[in-house]
């Protein structure tokens, strides 16, 4: 689904942020990826979301080499992708359930099935009663369950969710990952970016890390703890479930 | 569609753009009108020339006594003056592009005069009086004839023969006419290019302010043609509402000059009255103001787009 090669990003004239990455996302996979603060997480989700393109470097995205797509084809690719970004980036002028709606609508999405869907989603994430007010009478944690709502909605076949726990305490932490393992187990592939090593440990699943511009996979990292993490992982998936 | 709600446009970027539509469809609207009254009435005046003109030979100056004091001078001068008749529709009958010479009978002549002189008969006034010579000249269609070189070269043949200088007027007044068109049609011209450049500079404000939520479309899939849409419509309606503003007071001000004109009744200003046709037409540049600003405003989003990776 997300194969890199080598690649290499830089910005501008500046230094590489990212080198030699080579990385593959199966489908219907779950990552986590980590990193300190400038490690350059961000930058590595912009390239999957194809914000930003490498400027060495071979990146397939489901199936198709970057470098010899057409800016054309590019939005359609684009759809398949959701993103929740760390700042929500909601649009304040837009109705919570306008916020939702938006990538069906992009999509050309008949408008009654955009109707039911949205409705059902929001009600999920417990927001059915909010769906006429604005992003900006919501608190940060409602805000959040909208950006992800949002990204999830048009049911993506890839997952990007950069620090979505960054500003939630613990128990919120858990169970919003727990609700992106619901979506990776219907067949959508998850990336994870976050920095909360904690909570990372507390699951089984492999973890990329950025250090130094270079990405280290899973096992060297995080190898010890995923047999904690695995016990763990049994009990709450009852309660968000 | 939630379309029109992604970009507000309370945003200030771009409140001016209606204002400045206004006055240019009122520029281009007077301009529009002049270039069309000047070609309507250019038509009648080119009419009016019709391929004819008249060329006036005046009499001989009669010796100094007057009343036909020598009947052997008077009979002299009727041959030098039949001698310059005859010369005259020699040069005429020579020229290119004059296709019939009809040098007038006197009676036609004196026929021409009745009105302001009274009927008098062969034998009243209009027959003591030195008459000048009158030719029909017939021109072609198709050739053009130089007038004023023509005129230099009758007045070579001797003093008093002149082409009727009405006519000449009425050229000159044409020629001035197109010229003056020309020039409307360049102000229309720099109307447009300046109401694009307002255009052009106000979408930009317009998509640097809305930059954030351009961007989260982009990425979430978007098609350049959907951002454009949503700015096109967006300067569409304010190019409409200008337009129509404009128009307005177009409509005010021609009512105004029309009536100023209807005092004048000149022969020419009465040519300058505009046509329903024409009047479609002014009627049509809201419209087309509109179709300007959008297409204008949808090539800058596509290009500030092309930015985007
Ligand atoms: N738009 C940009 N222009 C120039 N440099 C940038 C840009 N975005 C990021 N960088 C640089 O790239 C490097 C990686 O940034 P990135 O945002 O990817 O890090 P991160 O791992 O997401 O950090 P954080 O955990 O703080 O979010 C940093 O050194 C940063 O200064
Ligand atoms: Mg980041």
């Amino acid at each position: 689904m997300v194969r890199f090669e080598n690649v290499g990003v830089r910005y501008g004239v500046g230094p590489e942020v990212l080198r030699d990455i080579s990385l593959h996302i199966a489908p219907a996979s779950f990552h986590f990826l980590t990193g300190a603060s400038g490690a350059g997480k961000s930058s590595l989700l912009k390239l999957m979301y194809l914000a930003l393109f490498p400027s060495r470097g071979r990146m397939e995205m489901f199936g198709q080499d970057i470098s010899i797509t057409h800016r054309r084809d590019l939005p359609a690719l684009r759809q398949r992708i959701g993103v929740v970004f760390q700042d929500f980036r909601l649009l304040g002028n837009l109705s919570v359930f306008d916020n939702v709606a938006l990538p069906l609508r992009l999509a050309g999405e008949d408008e009654k099935r955009t109707q039911n869907n949205v409705s059902e989603l929001l009600d999920w994430v417990g927001l059915g009663a909010r769906l006429d007010d604005g992003p900006d009478t919501l608190s940060g944690g409602e805000q959040q369950r909208v950006a992800i709502a949002r990204a999830v909605i048009s049911k993506p076949s890839l997952l990007l969710a950069d620090e979505p726990t960054g500003n939630v305490d613990d128990r919120i932490a858990y169970r919003l990952v727990r609700l992106f393992e619901e979506l990776h187990r219907s067949g959508t592939a998850v990336v994870v970016a976050t920095h909360n090593d904690a909570l990372v440990r507390r699951f089984s699943h492999p973890v990329l890390t950025l250090n130094d511009s270079m990405l280290y996979p899973a096992s060297a990292y995080a190898g010890a703890e995923l047999g904690a993490g695995s016990d763990i992982k049994a009990g709450p998936r009852r309660k968000s479930g | 569609m939630a379309a029109p709600d992604l970009i507000p446009d309370s945003e200030g970027a771009g409140r001016f753009l209606p204002w400045v539509v206004a006055v240019m469809v009122f520029f281009a609207a007077l301009a529009g009108a002049a270039a069309l009254a000047l070609h309507q009435a250019t038509g009648t005046w080119r009419n009016d020339l019709a391929n004819t003109i008249t060329v006036e030979i005046s009499p001989l100056d009669s010796p100094s006594g007057g009343d036909g004091r020598n009947d052997d001078s008077a009979g002299a001068r009727a041959a030098r003056e039949s001698e310059r008749l005859a010369a005259v529709t020699a040069v005429l009958r020579a020229t290119a592009g004059i296709i019939g010479v009809r040098p007038l009978e006197t009676a036609e002549i004196a026929s021409l005069l009745q009105p302001w002189l009274g009927d008098s008969g062969p034998a009243g006034l209009i027959g003591d009086l030195p008459l000048p010579r009158l030719i029909d000249v017939q021109l072609s269609a198709t050739e053009r004839v130089d007038l004023s070189a023509l005129a230099k070269r009758l007045a070579g043949i001797g003093p008093g023969i002149r082409i009727d200088d009405h006519q000449i007027w009425l050229g000159k007044l044409v020629r001035l006419s197109q010229s003056l068109q020309w020039m409307m049609a360049a102000c229309l011209a720099m109307i447009c290019f300046a109401t694009c450049a307002v255009v052009i500079f106000g979408t930009r404000a317009a998509f640097a302010a809305h930059l954030e939520v351009v961007e989260l479309l982009h990425v979430m899939g978007a098609r350049d043609g959907y951002i454009a849409r949503l700015f096109q419509w967006r300067a569409m309606t304010m190019g409409l509402k200008g337009g129509l503003i404009g128009l307005a007071v177009t409509a005010a001000a021609l009512f105004a000059l029309s009536r100023l004109a209807a005092d004048l009744e000149g022969p020419l200003f009465g040519d300058l009255a505009l046509s329903p046709f024409a009047l479609l037409v002014l009627a049509t540049l809201p419209f087309l103001a509109a179709a300007l600003t959008a297409l204008t405003a949808r090539r800058t989003v596509l290009r500030e787009l092309s930015r985007l990776p």
